[in-house]
């Protein structure tokens, strides 16, 4: 049986830890809201280039028609392809965002669960078997193999060094389902 | 040309749906979740829901249900726009009634190419 002041020490741990899980909390929440109006600005930015392009269109599809406008509408056409895949590129990396907030937002219930074990004082079977359903509550909200691959590598031993290098290879290789479209 | 209903809660996703398929000539209605796109489709006709899954009041494999319910939309293409790959969730999908299941982030090309094929 834990004496009176080991006892003592392990609820001041508890305590120090579920401070340590709730400021990451309200962190992660500041860190989600922070950027979302300046993301919604970069959203009314592609927009209105979107409707831009719009316009330049029609005005080549005009310089096409002028007597020897020939050369200039095949140079504008140019432009404006290329001017039309950047744009395309912007609308499919724009949704990282959402993407990103998913994942931290997952993570923010996560820790929230997590520090609402740590006020049960002493721990105990009943505290490992939560935290246990916590931990396989969070791998199945995951969305991509990353995620679930640093999730694994954390809970597997002896595989640090493969962990340290998963966020920047996962980074350089797309996630296998990115853009898939099945249809039933 | 046909109305299109898209339904996200992340107003930058909401964004990125509008912008392609109004590119492309298409009238955008929007909605932030399950609730309101079931109101909205109540309330006027649109040809195609492009739907995101995880979302707050009502999800998007309930509107799928929901809407399959209905006489008017028991044919009209329903299709899933989310992050979710799990088979799972696409069993899910499926059973409910969607027509097609599409994993962002999406590229705008290949969206209209779905949304082309399941208007014709």
């Amino acid at each position: 049986m834990a004496s009176p002041s080991a006892s003592h020490d392990q609820e001041m741990v508890s305590r120090a830890l579920e401070k340590c899980a709730e400021l990451a909390v309200w962190q992660l929440a500041l860190a989600m809201r922070e950027s979302d109006s300046a993301v919604e600005r970069m959203g009314g930015a592609i927009e209105r280039g979107s409707t831009l392009l719009s316009v330049l269109n029609a005005l080549v599809a005009q310089v096409g028609a002028l007597p020897g406008g020939e050369t200039l509408h095949k140079d504008l056409l140019t432009c404006t392809q290329r001017l039309t895949a950047e744009h395309a590129a912007c609308v499919e990396n724009m949704q990282f965002y959402d993407r990103m907030v998913q994942h931290l937002g997952h993570l923010k219930d996560y820790l929230a669960h997590v520090a609402g074990v740590m006020t049960v004082p002493g721990g105990g079977p009943s505290e490992t078997a939560t935290l246990d359903q916590l931990n396989a509550r969070f791998r199945r909200r995951l969305l991509t193999d990353a995620q679930r691959s640093v999730f694994d590598h954390v809970f597997q031993p002896g595989n640090r060094e493969e962990l340290a290098e998963l966020p920047a290879r996962a980074a350089r290789t797309p996630n296998a389902a990115d853009g898939n479209i099945e249809f039933f | 040309m046909a109305r299109i209903l898209a339904v996200d809660d992340s107003a930058a996703m909401r964004q990125m749906v509008g912008v392609t398929l109004k590119s492309a000539g298409y009238d955008v209605l929007h909605a932030c979740d399950g609730q309101e796109a079931l109101a909205l489709a109540r309330e006027s006709a649109v040809d195609l829901v492009i739907t995101d899954v995880n979302m707050p009041n009502m999800d998007g494999i309930t509107l799928v249900r929901e809407l399959r319910q209905l006489e008017t939309y028991r044919l009209t293409p329903l299709l899933v726009l989310t992050t979710e790959s799990s088979p799972e969730r696409k069993i899910e999908g499926k059973a409910a009634g969607a027509t097609g299941w599409v994993v962002k982030p999406f590229n705008p090309e290949r969206l209209l190419a779905a949304v082309a094929k399941v208007l014709s």
